[in-house]
């Protein structure tokens, strides 16, 4: 077999591997402790009304009395076969309840994903163009400061500017459940900004270092010296070497993709996974949180493969087969 | 014998110790300033504040006056006394989750670095350590807190509990991938063939190597766990009411943002400015220690 093709196919192997863990994380997380998910659904002073029968046969048709390993192994089966079953109280099929609002969080990540790297490495470009210079120092103090402010603040601040001050968007997103992807995108342009501003510090800076340590190294050197100018230098010899870390970075990226998602849909009340999840826990909905990590852990271990096929074809390094774990 | 990693691999600036090297970056200052600052309000917030935070004193939302130098907040309490105290819970939280979550991350970490490296029972150690890491790591840290909390509730014990289980895999990564880097070198292969123990391989040559990072892994890690519980007040899922806390005052005024900013503004500087105080403190600490970029990306 083509060593590369096997190096993708035990790294596909090795996803498949954390993805079936990180369901049983997802499921200690959850029901670790004594009492089930039907005790935490009926609100303590809502169990009045139910008798210890109708606990005993409502268990039984949710399945609850059997022994955990067994409920176990059929979550785990349901979770990687894609079938959450269903809520506990409604007894809706969950991903009835999810599949909307999961589309339209699918739109806000997915820009989100797409432009933090584009906007990253042109900073990236015009930082490492003139290192210590004006633009240089700019950037680097602005993410400096922006990488540490939390996303909802960042979310407030842009709603008071863009919205209150100016007046450009409004304030509070009225979006339809079952509006249309044209109309969410339009609606999406300050959520998605505010989305972004952690991102992107985070991965210039990252750039950053990295350019400067391949501008530094004898390679580049070498060019230079041969009279390749400067601004061909940092795109075409610098920027692929220094676009790897970037890269290796790529399952706390969309981690954290995710964890602001929920963040920035709470501040401009976005229709999406997030209010969804908020809304399962409170009402301590278990299946429904389940189902929605573990999408949210499906979404990071996709993207740190696609990642790390894309480090392979970037590295030479990486492509030798001693180097394959 | 035990020797210095940085001074092997990292020739040190003069005779300055790594902390004095911290306090010559303007940055570091800054960041200590703040994050000292912080430390202060959160220990002396209760003796400080002129009123109770849980006290109702006027009817509603008031402005600043000379009774209440910022106001009172929308139930009527003194706006002031609760800003001052609105870092401590998320504070003590993370600075106790994230010290059990170094001492467990450091010792898996170990663990799993060294034995990795010492024939075929230690490999499957260190695979299988490694790959619950990636697993729990898969799962994105807010979303994981939010589940933990919905099991084990939003004391403050338990989450320091949880912020403590989500932080150690993070801490095991960094640690193992030092350890093994800390394992080739020569005085290591010396050890091993004076026919050291491993536990004393582990405790007196690794160990001691490790304490920079472990100083830097602390205090971004923190920030890190302030920024999470903030974020989980501001969604109503971690401290609530009457505790005061800077995510959860954002929150609230929220419904007043159009009319009364102020509100939102500063809860939200000054868990800014905490932030920022840590991050500062740890580039410089970062530097100070030779611990560069890729190695604390996490």
């Amino acid at each position: 077999m083509h060593p590369i093709l096997a190096l993708i196919l035990r790294r596909l192997a090795l996803s498949g591997l954390i993805l079936l863990l990180a369901a049983v994380v997802v499921f200690v997380g959850t029901e670790v402790l004594p009492g089930d998910a039907l005790d935490a659904a009926i609100p303590a002073d809502e169990r009045i009304y139910y008798t210890e029968e109708d606990f005993t046969r409502m268990r039984a048709e949710l399945g609850l009395d059997r022994p955990m390993l067994v409920r176990f192994g059929e979550m785990l089966i349901g979770l990687i076969t894609f079938d959450f079953g269903k809520t506990l109280v409604t007894r809706d099929a969950v991903i009835d309840n999810i599949w909307h609002p999961m589309i339209n969080s699918m739109l806000m990540a997915s820009i989100a994903i797409v432009v933090t790297p584009l906007v990253a490495i042109a900073l990236g470009i015009a930082a490492a163009i003139k290192p210590g210079g004006r633009l240089d120092g700019i950037v680097s103090g602005a993410t400096l400061f922006s990488y540490s402010m939390p996303d909802f603040v960042v979310a407030n601040i842009f709603v008071m500017v863009f919205a209150l001050q100016l007046g450009l968007v409004p304030a509070v997103l009225l979006i339809p459940e079952y509006a249309s992807a044209g109309e969410v995108l339009k609606l999406s342009v300050l959520p998605v900004m505010a989305l972004i501003v952690s991102g992107v510090a985070y991965q210039f800076r990252l750039l950053r270092a990295g350019m400067l340590e391949a501008l530094a190294s004898e390679f580049v050197e070498r060019a230079r010296l041969s009279g390749v100018p400067e601004w061909r230098l940092v795109i075409v010899h610098a920027l692929p070497v220094a676009v790897i870390p970037m890269l290796n970075g790529t399952a706390q990226f969309v981690a954290g993709i995710i964890s602001g998602v929920v963040v920035i849909e709470a501040v401009f009340r976005f229709p999406g996974i997030g209010l969804e999840l908020i809304r399962a826990i409170i009402q301590r909905e278990i299946p429904t949180v389940q189902a929605i990590t573990f999408l949210a852990a499906f979404a990071v271990i996709l993207g740190n493969l696609l990642a790390d096929i894309a480090v392979l074809a970037l590295d030479p390094r990486v492509r030798r087969p001693s180097n394959g774990h | 014998m035990v020797t210095d990693v940085q001074n092997l691999s990292q020739p040190r600036e003069g005779s300055f110790s790594p902390l004095a090297r911290v306090v010559r970056s303007p940055l570091s200052v800054i960041g200590l300033l703040l994050v000292g600052l912080h430390l202060f309000f959160a220990l002396f917030a209760p003796l400080m504040a002129p009123y109770s935070i849980s006290a109702i004193l006027t009817d509603g939302l008031t402005p600043p006056s000379d009774l209440h130098w910022l106001g009172t907040d929308q139930i009527g309490r003194d706006y002031m006394s609760r800003l001052m105290a609105g870092g401590r819970v998320a504070l003590l939280v993370s600075l106790t989750g994230v010290s059990v979550a170094l001492v467990v991350g450091t010792t898996l970490g170990i663990v799993a670095g060294y034995l990795g490296g010492l024939g075929h029972l230690g490999r499957m150690v260190d695979d299988l350590i490694m790959r619950l890491t990636d697993a729990m790591m898969a799962v994105p840290e807010l979303l994981l807190i939010a589940i933990l909390v919905l099991t084990f509730g939003k004391e403050i014990w338990s989450l320091s509990l949880i912020v403590a289980i989500v932080y150690t895999p993070g801490a095991v990564r960094v640690i193992r991938s030092r350890t093994i880097s800390i394992a080739a070198f020569d005085f290591i292969r010396a050890a091993e063939l004076r026919g050291e123990k491993t536990g004393f391989i582990l405790m007196r040559e690794i160990t001691p190597n490790l304490r920079g990072l472990m100083a830097v892994e602390f205090a971004m890690r923190c920030s890190s766990a302030v920024l999470k519980i903030s974020a989980l007040s501001f969604l109503g899922l971690g401290i609530s009411q009457p505790t005061p806390d800077w995510g959860l005052m954002v929150q609230e005024a929220m419904t007043v943002v159009f009319t009364d900013p102020w509100f939102v503004i500063l809860p939200a500087i000054a868990l800014s400015s905490l932030i920022i105080g840590i991050n500062f403190a740890v580039d410089g600490l970062a530097r100070a220690y030779g611990v560069v970029g890729a190695e604390t990306a996490a």
